[in-house]
């Protein structure tokens, strides 16, 4: 019996963990929405790995910029051309700081205009492996949990659906699965923006009367109770008539997780029965 | 036991690299999955266990930091890691041409099996035959080759030191 289990020891595990996926799987899809055990356990364990990757990427971006300045420099044998080179580069530094103050400044702009209490994270990964997500520094220890809203200066950014301890995943307006009740910024009529994948998103379910432009603005209604109300969500980019006779209109989202660090996690009162 | 702490440190180390090609390289972090290349190291080094246990750490590790559902990515890591491995018994899985096609075909097994257990379970992908995945196939070939042949290179260059160290041991005495 020992030598049969051996012989097939591989066939076994194989059998054994695709069983177990598999339950895993079917219970995911079963459950409310709170982090199962396992789930926790191995974001406990991958935690450190998330925030080293990300302050890793932080400090050798540091210095690479510090070494291509220092590579720049020798190569520069005028003193007068170093001492111009190492202004433009402190020049360039200040850009960026500029820029990224600028960034912080818009936040903080909208974190006092909007009355939802909020808090401030860091964006320490992004994915576009199935869905498109981001992974934020902060998780159950500052607050957040599965459900809340996510928006940048710019406008909204996703919904939190997965959090640990210190990490939470955010599921991107871009994607196919994720939906934002919208209303035109007139208050004409209503709808809702979904992603299609990769770049523009889609308004769907406006009446066929509705008189839409491109570079129309479309802002959060709060219907969906999720995000609050006013927040920008995308612009009218193109409208085509579609096989069905309606018409297809695609939105480019205000806010794009590729040019953000830092985002708002609106700490929304948990909605009436969730 | 010592190889389990390798597995779980070069699933470490991929996790890492990973995160920082998504901060530096968004497009080559997306069509780039280091993970895999991992799992398939292991299959193609004769280690079915190592290959599906890696796979299974992996592919839970994919699930819960970057989305989809539970269990799925482990589900297509274990079968790649398993298939790998099983073929890897049979046929000598040593050269650089023998390791690009087992990285492009467990590219595409693992998309497919994602492909398929979204169907049966009512999650299908947005765009599941996208050109993306015959970029994936390629540059997981590409990459995973090459790392494969730095492994074999540092671990060929380990082994000839050990044994000139024995074999000037063994002259001393």
């Amino acid at each position: 019996m020992l030598e049969f289990l051996a012989q097939r020891k591989a066939a076994l595990l194989l059998g054994a963990l695709l069983v177990a996926m598999l339950a895993l799987m079917r219970h995911d899809l079963s459950r409310s929405g709170a982090a199962t055990p396992i789930e926790k356990a191995v974001a406990r364990v991958s935690d450190p790995l998330v925030h080293g990757g990300a302050s890793a990427v932080e400090a050798v971006e540091k210095q690479w910029s510090s070494l291509s300045e220092l590579r720049g420099l020798r190569e520069r044998s005028a003193a007068l051309a170093r001492e111009v080179e190492t202004l433009r580069g402190a020049g360039q530094s200040w850009e960026s700081e500029r820029r990224e103050n600028e960034r912080l400044r818009r936040l903080l702009d909208l974190r006092t205009e909007i009355t939802v209490p909020s808090i401030a994270a860091r964006i320490a990964a992004t994915s576009h492996v199935e869905e498109r997500t981001i992974l934020l520094d902060r998780g159950t220890a500052d607050g957040l949990r599965p459900g809340l809203p996510v928006i940048a200066a710019d406008g909204v950014l996703g919904q939190i659906v997965f959090t640990s301890d210190h990490l939470a995943r955010v599921l991107l307006i871009t994607d196919p699965t994720s939906g934002v009740a919208v209303v035109h910024q007139d208050g004409r009529f209503q709808g809702v923006v979904t992603g299609r994948g990769d770049g523009p998103c889609e308004l769907l379910y406006v009446p066929r009367t509705a008189k839409l432009a491109p570079g129309d603005l479309l802002v959060t209604s709060g219907l969906d109770q999720v995000f609050p109300r006013g927040l920008p969500v995308g612009r009218v980019v193109a409208l085509r008539p579609a096989p069905d006779g309606t018409r297809e209109i695609e939105v480019r989202p205000e806010a794009s997780a590729d040019s953000v660090e830092e985002v708002l996690v609106l700490r929304m009162p948990p909605a009436a029965g969730a | 036991m010592t190889r389990l702490l390798w597995a779980a440190g070069a699933i470490a180390l991929a996790l890492l690299t990973q995160i920082a090609c998504s901060s530096w390289a968004p497009a080559l972090s997306e069509r780039v999955d280091l993970l895999l290349i991992v799992v398939v190291w292991f299959g193609v080094s004769g280690s079915p266990v190592l290959a599906m246990l890696s796979g299974a750490a992996a592919g839970l590790i994919q699930d819960v930091l970057f989305g989809g559902l539970l269990g799925r990515g482990g589900f297509r890591k274990v079968l790649v890691g398993y298939l790998v491995s099983a073929v890897g018994s049979r046929i000598a899985l040593d050269s650089w041409w023998t390791w690009s096609i087992s990285l492009a075909l467990a590219t595409l097994i693992d998309h497919g099996t994602g492909v398929a257990l979204g169907q049966l379970m009512g999650l299908p992908l947005a765009d599941p035959f996208s050109a993306l995945i015959l970029e994936k196939m390629l540059m997981n070939a590409v990459v995973g080759t090459i790392l494969f042949l730095v492994i074999r290179r540092v671990s060929a260059e380990r082994n000839r030191r050990a044994s000139m160290r024995a074999r000037s041991v063994r002259r001393v005495r």
